[in-house]
C-alpha cells in the first residue's frame, strides 16, 4: 500500500491485515489530525486497505 | 454535507433579531470558508443576506496565499468581499509589529485583527459577524480559560456595548473535522499553509493535549467545550461585568483608561513591543 503524504511524496507499507489507523500511528501521524481518501472517496480510519491501495492523507489545517 | 447545513440552518432560524445583512470573518481558511459555503448553499432558509469580512495582518508567507483563496471563493460564490489590512490601519503589518518583540505573536494579533474587523464592520454597517468557530476551537478556549485563570473571559468579559458587533458561531457544535470533511466535499478545500506564529502558541499546546485526551477518552473535546458553556448558561447571569471604559487615546470602549489597541501600538511606537 502507498500513503500520499501532506506534503505529496508517498511512503510504501506492508498493510499486513492492519487498520489505516494503526498503519497512520506507526508513522508518527496522529490519525484525529488527518482525513483520508482513497481515489474520489473520503474513507474512515478504520478501514483495513488492500496492499495496492493508494491512500492520500489530507492534513487538517488550523486557523481556520 | 446535509448534517452540517441541517445544523446551521437550525442555529441561524433560532437567533432573534438577525438584522437583514451579516458579515462574515472569513479568513480563506477551511472554516470560514466552509461557513460561506454553507450560507450560500442554505441561503434561502435563512433570514438575511451575507457579506464576507477579510482581516489582512500582513504575515508573510501566509497571509497572502490565504487571501488570494478568499478573493477567489468569493467570485465563485458571488458573495461581496471587503478587506481591510493592519498596514492601511495600524500603519504597520503583524510582522513589522513583531520584529524586536517580546510579546507573544498571537496575542498582539487577536487584538488588532478584532479591532480591525470591528472597524470594517463599523464602516460598512454590519452589526452582526459570523465566525467560522468550531467545536475544536470552543474546547481549546475553554482549556485555554482555565490555565489562564480569567474568569470573565468565560462569561465574555465586559458588558454591553453598542460600539462592538454582536458575535453569532455557527459551526459552534460542528467537530473541525466535520467542517473540513465538509469543505473537501463542496469542493472548497485548499491545502493553505498555518500561521507561522501559531507553532508556538499556547493554542496550539492545547490543541495536542485535547487530541491526547481525545484519543485516550472519546468524547474529551466535546466535553470540554460544553463544560464551559454549562458554567456560562448556568451562572451567566450571576457573574458581574464591568462596564467598559472610554479610552483616552481612541474613544473605543476597552478594559482601561486606555486600550489593548492603544497600548500595543503606543508600545511599538515607543520601540518597546
Amino acid at each position: 500500500m502507498k500513503f500520499i503524504l501532506p506534503d505529496l511524496s508517498e511512503v510504501a507499507i506492508q498493510v499486513n491485515g492492519r487498520t489505516i489507523e494503526e498503519l497512520l500511528v506507526k508513522k508518527g501521524v496522529d490519525p484525529l489530525t488527518v482525513l483520508l481518501s482513497r481515489g474520489d472517496e473520503i474513507i474512515p480510519e478504520d478501514t483495513i486497505p488492500d496492499e495496492e491501495d493508494t491512500i492520500r492523507i489530507i492534513r487538517i489545517s488550523h486557523g481556520g | 454535507m446535509q448534517s452540517v447545513e441541517n445544523k446551521v440552518t437550525d442555529f441561524m432560524t433560532r437567533i432573534h433579531d438577525l438584522p437583514d445583512t451579516i458579515g462574515v470573518a472569513f479568513s480563506g481558511g477551511k472554516d470560514s470558508t466552509a461557513l460561506l459555503k454553507t450560507f450560500s448553499r442554505i441561503k434561502e432558509k435563512i433570514p438575511c443576506r451575507f457579506i464576507a469580512l477579510t482581516v489582512d495582518e500582513g504575515i508573510e508567507g501566509y497571509r497572502l496565499d490565504t487571501i488570494r483563496a478568499a478573493e477567489e471563493t468569493c467570485r465563485d460564490l458571488g458573495v461581496e468581499h471587503h478587506i481591510i489590512r493592519f498596514s492601511d490601519l495600524f500603519g504597520s503589518s503583524l510582522d513589522q509589529l513583531m520584529k524586536e518583540s517580546d510579546r507573544n505573536a498571537c496575542t498582539v494579533c487577536g487584538i488588532l485583527r478584532r479591532r480591525a474587523l470591528e472597524v470594517l464592520a463599523h464602516d460598512i454597517g454590519i452589526r452582526v459577524i459570523a465566525t467560522g468557530h468550531n467545536l475544536d476551537d470552543h474546547a481549546q478556549t475553554a482549556l485555554m480559560n482555565a490555565i489562564s485563570g480569567d474568569v470573565k473571559k468565560i462569561f465574555g468579559g465586559y458588558g454591553p456595548s453598542a460600539w462592538y458587533a454582536r458575535r453569532i458561531k455557527p459551526f459552534a457544535q460542528i467537530s473541525e473535522r466535520e467542517v473540513t470533511l465538509y469543505a473537501i466535499l463542496t469542493g472548497l478545500f485548499k491545502d493553505l499553509p498555518e500561521c507561522p506564529y501559531a507553532i508556538t502558541s499556547l493554542r496550539g499546546e492545547v490543541r495536542n493535549l485535547l487530541y491526547m485526551y481525545e484519543r485516550k477518552q472519546p468524547g474529551s473535546m466535546m466535553n470540554a467545550a460544553r463544560c464551559e458553556e454549562e458554567i456560562r448558561e448556568k451562572l451567566g447571569d450571576k457573574f458581574h461585568r464591568e462596564p467598559y471604559q472610554i479610552c483616552s487615546s481612541c474613544g473605543w470602549p476597552g478594559s482601561g483608561r486606555v486600550c489593548q489597541v492603544c497600548t500595543v501600538l503606543a508600545d511599538h511606537s515607543n520601540g518597546a513591543i
